[in-house]
């Protein structure tokens, strides 16, 4: 017979670790335990799992599904692709931002949700570039690009800061509101020069000022723990 | 040729939310096994089984689906019996449940019947086990068993009392409000094969009932408490603030055969959920004792237990609720079932108490296991027999963790109790 050193309760032979805490079962008295189970062996425990690239082919096909609608249609009233182009550029834009994660967790790596955002940038701006392509309007280069780019590159800077900073969620919460705020002047400024629309800035003080606020607010309560022991205790959800 | 009609039958008072409230995954089942001191010879308990189905028409049967209520309907032939798998009560899907509602299962030295819970309480299934095993004996081993101690005689025609629905019968003057407070809940992370673990301690149950007896109470009301206890503790851990704690509360089913004149071997049982609220302030293991204690001797008089079953038989008489089809019902039964079916206690504790069984069986049975299945949302169940000197404590959980029953043993071992432990982990 032995015992849970832990627990106090004697164990079957069959145990070898005591079912109520953990704790494997040293005998030294009976080193080879082992009697006879109360039910028949159990299989082993294997968890049917949809391997990622069939997932991935599902998800084509569901996509290719309204794609394919659309250009028939368009082709069918038409006889060219016209509106149609707008929507497959919507649902490419839309598979990509699933299936990229999907693809890039077919082997894991480092910098995947990185990769992941710098591929929905790029179809972001291949969407744009062929939406000013048949508008005829020249504000891709000077304002889509950078201002996608520049939002691509602040949620790249918010990934890489939460993967590999010691920092805490608040902290960069506060910097990637610091950054919205940041951007409103540079967004106003493109505007202003693409469009000719004024020499100063305007509106964009308004979030610039409200966002450098609320980022103070979040990074003091941050460095201030009792406080934020408080806060947690009566905003938890 | 000698034909006769399969019996058909409503089903009981108590049973009818079980088809209702069944799930994909998950039915209200429980099951009792004997254990021989020799291997289960199969071929012998499949002709005892033939023969002990005929006994028991009420339990041999399978569910039916009519216009606005479920049936049971007897089987003509008895079901083959199987090995047992690597976990009890192995979920059956409910078109299997509508083929044959138990099932007899062995493995190694011991044969169990798994129940759904629509046909029989524990009491009723118990009387099944045992007339069974009487019959394996006598055909393997030529023993004579007699009629008694819960055995029936297989050579005699079932008797119309073993088959009545005796809610119907005992239905009283006054009707008493079902509404109950809700309870805490304990939670865990489910098992993902729908796995069930069971732990068993088996303990002396003279040594229980000695240290029942020192304070003074029975052995349900102490081993309730001490439930009690573990779960307060574990709600204390998990809610460290006061304020937000829920009401302990333990469902222990009563089997009312024992408060009413009744031969039935279908369902008839209540439940009463004795609690205590951890709002108003530490207990000591004497005064849950004692809440528990006077809460028990409240609730089952005659008087209350038969405004209880008043108030369920007049819902089930109610015409309003009769021309309903089925399948609204099913839906009705069921929305009501998960809105307060498992709110108001964290756990059940079934105690079908001192199993005897026949003189010349003892020398052949072992042991005898009780076992009830989980519930739907309340992960965790206790269920609790004794025969001759054993006391067996078996939780089933569908869940991986083990707290409550470490909370629980741990406690019955520091109050100078002996526990041996086993269970099915993997």
């Amino acid at each position: 017979m032995s015992y849970c050193v832990h627990c106090g309760v004697e164990l079957a032979d069959c145990e070898s670790k005591c079912p109520l805490c953990g704790t494997e079962v040293q005998d030294p008295k009976a080193p080879n335990r082992g009697g006879k189970t109360l039910y028949p062996p159990s299989p082993v425990r294997t968890q049917q799992q949809v391997s990622r690239p069939s997932l991935l082919g599902l998800l084509t096909l569901i996509f290719l599904i309204p794609v394919l609608l659309c250009i028939v249609c368009d082709l069918s009233v038409n006889r060219q692709i016209e509106w149609s182009g707008y929507v497959i550029g919507a649902f490419f834009l839309l598979y990509v931002a699933i299936a990229a994660p999907l693809l890039l967790s077919v082997k894991p790596f480092r910098h995947r949700a990185v990769f992941s955002i710098s591929a929905d940038i790029l179809t972001l701006l291949a969407f744009l570039y062929y939406i000013a392509q048949k508008t005829q309007g020249g504000w891709f280069w000077p304002f889509a690009v950078p201002v996608s780019l520049l939002a691509g590159g602040i949620i790249c800077l918010l990934i890489f800061l939460a993967q590999h900073t010691p920092l805490s969620r608040l902290a960069i919460s506060a910097i990637g509101i610091v950054c919205i705020g940041l951007i409103c002047p540079a967004i106003e400024l493109l505007l202003n020069h693409v469009f000719d629309l004024r020499d100063s800035l305007a509106w964009s003080l308004y979030p610039f000022v409200t966002f450098f606020l609320l980022s103070a607010v979040l990074l003091y309560i941050d460095h201030n723990k009792p406080l934020k022991e408080k806060l947690l205790q009566k905003f938890f959800i | 040729m000698n034909e006769r009609k399969l019996r058909w039958m409503r089903l009981d008072n108590a049973a009818k939310i079980y088809p209702a409230a069944k799930r994909r995954n998950w039915s209200n089942t429980f099951r009792l096994s004997a254990t021989f001191r020799e291997p289960v010879d199969p071929t012998v308990l499949q002709s005892a089984l033939n023969v002990t189905v005929k006994r028991f028409p009420s339990i041999a049967v399978r569910i039916r689906r009519g216009m606005f209520w479920y049936y049971l309907e007897e089987l003509a032939c008895a079901p083959e019996i199987a090995c047992e798998g690597p976990c009890p009560l192995i979920h059956r899907s409910f078109s299997e449940i509508r083929r044959c509602a138990f099932q007899v299962l062995y493995y190694e030295n011991r044969i169990s019947v798994e129940f759904f819970h629509a046909l029989t309480d524990g009491s009723g299934g118990l009387v099944f086990l045992k007339t069974l095993a009487a019959e394996y004996l006598t055909q393997k081993y030529g023993i004579t068993v007699p009629s008694g101690d819960g055995v029936l005689d297989r050579e005699e025609e079932p008797d119309e009392r073993e088959l009545e629905d005796s809610f119907l019968q005992n239905e009283g003057p006054v009707s008493k409000s079902r509404r109950e407070s809700a309870a805490f809940r304990l939670t865990g992370t489910r098992e993902r094969d729908g796995y069930l673990n069971v732990i068993t301690g088996i303990l002396d149950v003279r040594e229980v009932l000695a240290l029942a007896k020192r304070y003074q109470v029975s052995l349900t009301t102490f081993m309730v408490s001490v439930m009690m206890m573990a779960i307060l503790s574990m709600q204390d851990r998990r809610v460290p603030d006061r304020r937000r704690q829920k009401p302990v509360k333990i469902l222990v089913p009563v089997n009312l055969r024992r408060f009413f004149p009744s031969n039935t071997l279908r369902n008839f049982a209540l439940y009463v959920t004795p609690g205590i609220d951890p709002r108003m302030g530490d207990y000591t293991f004497e005064e849950i004792l004692r809440s528990v204690h006077h809460q028990m001797g409240v609730e089952l008089t005659q008087k209350q237990l038969s405004a209880r079953i008043t108030v369920n038989v007049r819902t089930e008489k109610s015409l309003a609720l009769k021309i309903v089809p089925l399948f609204l019902k099913n839906a009705a039964m069921k929305f009501v079932y998960n809105l307060v079916g498992e709110k108001t206690s964290c756990v059940a504790f079934s105690n079908l108490g001192s199993a005897s069984l026949p003189s010349e069986m003892q020398p052949f049975v072992k042991r005898l296991d009780f076992i009830l299945g989980p519930q739907a949302i309340c992960p965790n169940n206790c269920s609790v027999i004794s025969y001759r000197d054993q006391l067996l404590i078996t939780f089933s959980r569908s869940i991986e963790e083990t707290e409550l029953e470490r909370e629980f043993f741990t406690r019955l071992r520091r109050l100078g109790l002996s526990i041996f432990i086993e269970s099915n982990q993997r």
